[in-house]
């Protein structure tokens, strides 16, 4: 193949232009929207995991309550913590999903 | 709204970083076409550039405010995209291209029918147009090292300095690697058992 047939090839293929579907642009301007309230939203669940972590310790630490009400404590704690870890590392995903959902009703 | 439409890319950014960042909306307008078609030729995938497409923006507004303004932002756009692109697509278009060695046997069959027919008339259209696809392959076998410098130059014609800034290379890297590049694709191609 000459040099010259390799160049127009290449600015032939260069040339081509894709255009991204209407729904994916509207759901990149959603999702740019969405990420300015990312921080403050971690913040947010950072604060609260850390209320929570200080508190079920004041409850372990303290001799007037007892072994139950602790073991209570520890239960509710964990359930707690799930609900407020699953949306902090679960976020990525779950607009993952919500993408392909919306992929598939349009679809 | 006509008022911001007429603001210039600089302009629309200094106004994102002060806080209104609306006007993003204006600036994916603008940019969509181009930011999309180098999310295809990067990915080849249209479910992946998809997915760069969106991710590029998304990272983009989160780093604004880095964008200094000397520079114009469709460059600074694709560096964010090439970024990504290396991040996240590199490892799993490998695979893609290990698979994508072997034409399909429609391919084969077509481009065995094409040898020997002149290069005019509809012959040469099928000529011209098998041997566009056997660039389009050796291109997709290309080490990204060399694949993404040829994208990008033939790509809105981007020059040595912009692909130098985007791939944050040195200019001589720059011209080194697209010269390489072209060396090895006419390789890829006349080694190819169809050429």
């Amino acid at each position: 193949m000459h040099e010259q047939e390799l160049e127009r090839i290449l600015k032939s293929i260069g040339r081509e232009q894709f255009t991204p579907d209407p729904d994916l642009v509207l759901r990149t301007k959603h999702a740019i929207h969405q990420s300015r309230f990312l921080p403050a939203m971690v913040l947010i669940s950072l604060g609260l995991q850390l209320l929570t972590g200080v508190f079920a310790l004041y409850v372990l630490c303290s001799p007037d309550i007892g072994w139950t009400t602790k073991a209570y404590g520890f239960f509710g704690f964990s359930i707690l913590l799930t609900v407020f870890l699953l949306p902090l590392f679960g976020i990525r995903d779950q607009l993952q999903g919500y993408v392909a959902h919306l992929r598939e009703a349009h679809a | 709204v006509k008022e911001t439409w007429m603001l210039e890319d600089r302009d629309i950014v200094r106004r994102c970083q002060e806080g209104q960042t609306d006007l993003m909306d204006i600036l994916i307008d603008r940019h969509q076409t181009a930011l999309y078609t180098l999310c295809r030729k990067l990915t080849g995938d249209p479910s992946d550039a998809d997915d760069l497409f969106q991710d590029t923006w998304v990272r983009a507004m989160r780093s604004i405010g880095q964008f200094s303004g000397e520079h114009k932002f469709a460059p600074w756009l694709f560096r964010i995209c090439v970024n990504r692109y290396r991040d996240k697509y590199r490892k799993r278009k490998r695979w893609l291209r290990r698979i994508k060695e072997y034409p399909s046997a429609e391919k084969q069959d077509t481009a065995m029918e094409s040898v020997g027919s002149s290069d005019s008339g509809p012959d040469g259209q099928v000529i011209r147009q098998e041997a566009e696809e056997m660039v389009r392959v050796a291109l997709d076998r290309l080490d990204d090292k060399f694949r993404v410098p040829l994208l990008l130059h033939y790509f809105r014609d981007l020059g040595i300095s912009e692909i130098a800034e985007i791939l944050a290379l040195p200019d001589g890297t720059v011209k080194t690697r697209l010269s390489r590049g072209r060396a090895m694709l006419r390789d890829i191609v006349e080694d190819s058992p169809y050429a």
